[in-house]
């Protein structure tokens, strides 16, 4: 079973194209070797000697039976519950589910800004060290909603100011900063400015080269785009596509827009109350549902409340 | 435990204000007896606590206390009443004339900042009365006065030279009256219940006032009390025959009025003299010796009528005492320029609170930065630093005397416990206010705990520091003009002298450059905000 999954997100990243007959072929192995939701992540559980005899690009990114409550005056929500997710490498993995999901905190638990009550983070190989947090997230890229620019800060020293701070070289400040603003057409002029004199989709760009400053292995991207009218947004999913494909880096896109997510995405999770309820390729969920509604879409993925 | 805090902060209140009650009670030539009996008590108190500090510091090396060098001038004081102003520009003034160099520590805000200023060597030299001394001083009001210089050679003081009068309460008569009834004597009243009195309503009141000088004197009359300002124009128009009036009032000079002899020796004794250190050269003293019984009451009246009246600064007054009375050759007040001397007092008072509030920023900022991720300590230290600014800033500085003595430091001290609060307050304000995305995303990008504080907290609570910071410079700028009552000189020398003297022009000398010190720290402040501070960043 775990190298049939593996198969499967090897086919569908390399194969995206492929004819529809045969991704039903290969949908159909999956769903007939479908086990419970938790137990397909047994696979991240290979130790490192076999996943690297299997020559399979190694899993930056996982949660292992992830466990998170918040006690607040009207009761105790578990935000996560025995959450267990494989994030599989270089690939755009949209968790997705309305207000209130976990989705928010599934993402920081990912960079220790949540800390689990119970269950693992494994990031780059390793269970977090929350002793040592800076240092492992200056390899994970993250971008918020809305204003997460530094206001007193240039646009270029948003970008750059970890990059500075860990004691890169100008010129490699200059070279990576050169090549991630024209990827995503941000203008020169443009970088000597203060966030509020930029439009919020050039904000969100500068978020985003900023994220991948580092060349991170992993970006975390909590609803970077959800502040944006829908023409800007339909230019930033360009330029976010072609970060992508020039860094193609373990991403983690949270959002509540299914559309966002069908068009960025390799991956989908559903997280409903804290658990997660859907967790396929966009490519398996494309073919298995026939409606083109994404709203209601999504509604049709949290109803199921389970694994499809 | 919180409960117990209220009842701390109304003790220190207390404290603070019988403190501005001596303060004012010194200012007035006889105290009461509860108000002596608190100021000789804390006098005590006083001196037991600088005992320590005085043995250690004060007494001066032998070679420099012998000689009155320009590298050791002798600090002449006043307290900050015309009359002290006049006999200590006397005093300084003749000592210059005979080649010692003085300086001048005057207008120290009441009996007990000026006796303790002496005391610990702060001052020298400076005017006093005998009555205050053993009244309010040491609390021993039947001290005659080779009793009392002995008592003071236990502080180490010596009363050197008596002046000739005596500053005490009296009974003023119309002196067209006072001739037509062949009157010279208090006693003699008793025999004319048909005067009408008037008096001040503090000595009607008062224990040691009326009531026991009509018990002494058997007087039968039934006195009213009227405003003493009023009083010397109504005995003139007859419209009223007795008064109280103090013996060396400058109007009494140019009225019409007769003061009555104390014949049953009633008033308490307020000889004027000159209380000096007993480290103060011989030489020097063997000058001021020269004054001995010189300024007769009517002389000093007299002097007292020229400040008032003619407008004539304490300084040139004395200088005039000293030609007239042929101490000097020439009268030349060595006065420095007014241009000089608000240059002087604005470069000092620039000084006490440039210091101060760089000490404050050095304290409160880091302090502010170490606490305000603790909800806890954080409110406790805005708390303190809120109780501190309750404290009036003389009750302040009176508090602080015991403990540092005078001049610049208590001063500084005082300064800068004030400047606490608006800097820690608005650095915490700007710290805590801080976007939470913005910090999160600040951790999440990996940054360390300095990082996230000096790259990103710290620049944005930044205008709201600044703000803070000049606030309490502001303040500093106003409240050190209080600095001059206790010597610390600087802007308040002019406006509390002026407020003496009432010399509009003085209180102006220092109140002008006071203001224009405001707006200069304002526009510096902005200046700093403009280079340090994003345009769209700033208040």
């Amino acid at each position: 079973m775990p190298r049939c999954a593996r198969a499967t997100r090897t086919l569908h990243a390399t194969t995206t194209r492929r004819s529809k007959q045969r991704q039903a072929a290969a949908a159909t192995t999956i769903a007939s070797t479908a086990a419970p939701l938790h137990r397909r992540n047994d696979a991240a559980a290979l130790p490192f000697l076999l996943r690297t005899c299997l020559n399979v690009r190694m899993s930056e990114l996982r949660l292992v039976a992830a466990h998170k409550t918040y006690v607040t005056a009207n009761g105790t929500i578990t935000a996560l519950d025995n959450v267990s997710v494989d994030f599989p490498a270089g690939l755009v993995t949209a968790v997705i589910g309305p207000s209130g999901c976990g989705k928010s905190t599934l993402l920081k638990a990912c960079n220790g800004l949540v800390a689990l009550e119970r269950g693992a983070v494994i990031a780059f190989g390793a269970p977090m060290d929350y002793d040592a947090l800076p240092a492992l997230r200056r390899r994970m890229g993250y971008a918020v909603q809305g204003n997460g620019l530094f206001p007193h800060l240039s646009a270029s020293d948003n970008i750059t100011l970890m990059a500075r701070l860990s004691g890169w070289s100008p010129q490699r400040i200059e070279q990576q900063l050169g090549l991630l603003t024209s990827l995503c057409q941000l203008p020169q002029a443009l970088l000597a400015q203060f966030p509020h004199q930029l439009s919020g989709g050039q904000q969100q760009r500068v978020g985003l080269c900023r994220a991948l400053m580092l060349k991170p292995g992993v970006l975390l991207l909590d609803e970077p785009f959800a502040a944006i009218d829908p023409i800007t947004r339909v230019e930033i999913y360009r330029d976010f596509k072609a970060l992508h494909s020039a860094n193609p880096v373990t991403t983690v896109l949270v959002t509540h827009d299914m559309r966002e997510a069908l068009r960025l995405a390799d991956h989908i999770l559903v997280m409903h109350n804290g658990r997660l309820v859907y967790n396929r390729s966009k490519a398996q969920l494309l073919q298995s549902v026939h409606d083109d509604d994404a709203e209601a879409l999504l509604l049709s993925l949290i109803e199921r409340r389970g694994p499809a | 435990m919180k409960r117990r805090w209220p009842a701390l902060a109304l003790l220190c209140l207390v404290g603070a204000s019988t403190m501005i009650d001596l303060a004012s009670a010194a200012f007035a030539p006889v105290a009461t007896a509860t108000a002596a009996n608190t100021a000789a008590s804390t006098a005590k108190t006083t001196a037991i606590a600088t005992s320590a500090a005085n043995t250690t510091g004060a007494p001066k090396p032998f070679a420099e206390a012998i000689s009155g060098n320009a590298h050791n001038p002798l600090q002449i004081g006043s307290k900050a009443f015309s009359e002290s102003y006049l006999l200590a520009e006397i005093v300084a003034q003749l000592l210059q004339s005979r080649g010692f160099a003085v300086e001048r520590k005057l207008g120290l805000g009441g009996t007990l900042i000026a006796f303790e200023a002496i005391r610990n060597g702060t001052i020298d030299i400076y005017p006093e009365y005998t009555g205050t001394l053993t009244q309010a001083v040491l609390q021993q009001p039947t001290l005659d006065f080779a009793q009392l210089a002995s008592a003071l050679q236990t502080y180490e003081l010596a009363m050197p030279v008596a002046l000739g009068f005596s500053n005490s309460y009296a009974m003023a008569i119309n002196a067209d009256l006072a001739q037509q009834l062949a009157m010279s004597k208090i006693s003699e009243l008793a025999a004319h219940p048909e005067l009408q009195f008037g008096f001040s309503h503090e000595f009607l009141q008062r224990g040691d006032g009326w009531p026991a000088l009509s018990r002494t004197y058997g007087l039968p009359h039934q006195p009213v009390g009227l405003e003493h300002a009023l009083a010397y124009a109504a005995i003139e128009q007859r419209k009223l025959d007795v008064t109280d009036a103090y013996t060396t009032d400058g109007e009494l000079s140019v009225r019409n009025i007769t003061l009555l002899a104390d014949d049953l020796g009633f008033f308490p004794g307020y000889d004027a003299v000159l209380l000096a250190r007993r480290d103060v050269p011989d030489a020097a003293i063997a000058v001021l010796r020269q004054l001995q019984q010189r300024i007769s009451e009517e002389r000093m009246r007299e002097l007292n009528y020229r400040v008032a009246q003619h407008g004539l600064s304490p300084a040139q007054a004395a200088a005039q005492f000293l030609q007239e009375e042929g101490f000097v050759g020439t009268a030349s007040v060595s006065a420095r320029s007014r241009w000089q001397r608000i240059g002087d007092y604005t470069l000092a008072h620039l000084q006490l609170t440039a210091t101060a509030l760089l000490l404050a920023c050095v304290v409160a900022v880091p302090l502010a930065l170490a606490l305000f991720r603790f909800t806890h300590a954080a409110g406790v230290l805005l708390y303190f630093t809120g109780l501190i600014q309750t404290i009036p800033a003389l009750a302040l500085l009176a508090l602080l005397i015991p403990w540092v003595g005078l001049g610049q430091f208590p001063a500084i001290i005082a300064l800068f416990l004030y400047s606490l609060l608006p800097i820690v307050r608005n650095t915490l304000t700007g710290l805590l206010g801080v976007d939470p995305l913005l910090k999160q995303v600040a951790a999440g990008m990996g940054m360390n705990a300095t990082q996230q504080l000096l790259r990103v907290e710290l620049p944005l609570a930044l205008p709201t520091l600044l703000a803070g910071v000049k606030t309490a410079a502001i303040i500093s700028i106003g409240t050190a003009t209080l600095a001059a009552f206790v010597g610390a000189g600087g802007l308040g020398e002019p406006i509390i002298t002026g407020l003496t003297l009432n010399d509009h022009t003085l209180i102006l000398e220092g109140a002008i450059p006071a203001a224009m010190l405001a707006i200069g720290v304002e526009l510096l402040f902005s200046a700093v905000e403009k280079h340090w501070v994003p345009a769209h960043l700033r208040h």
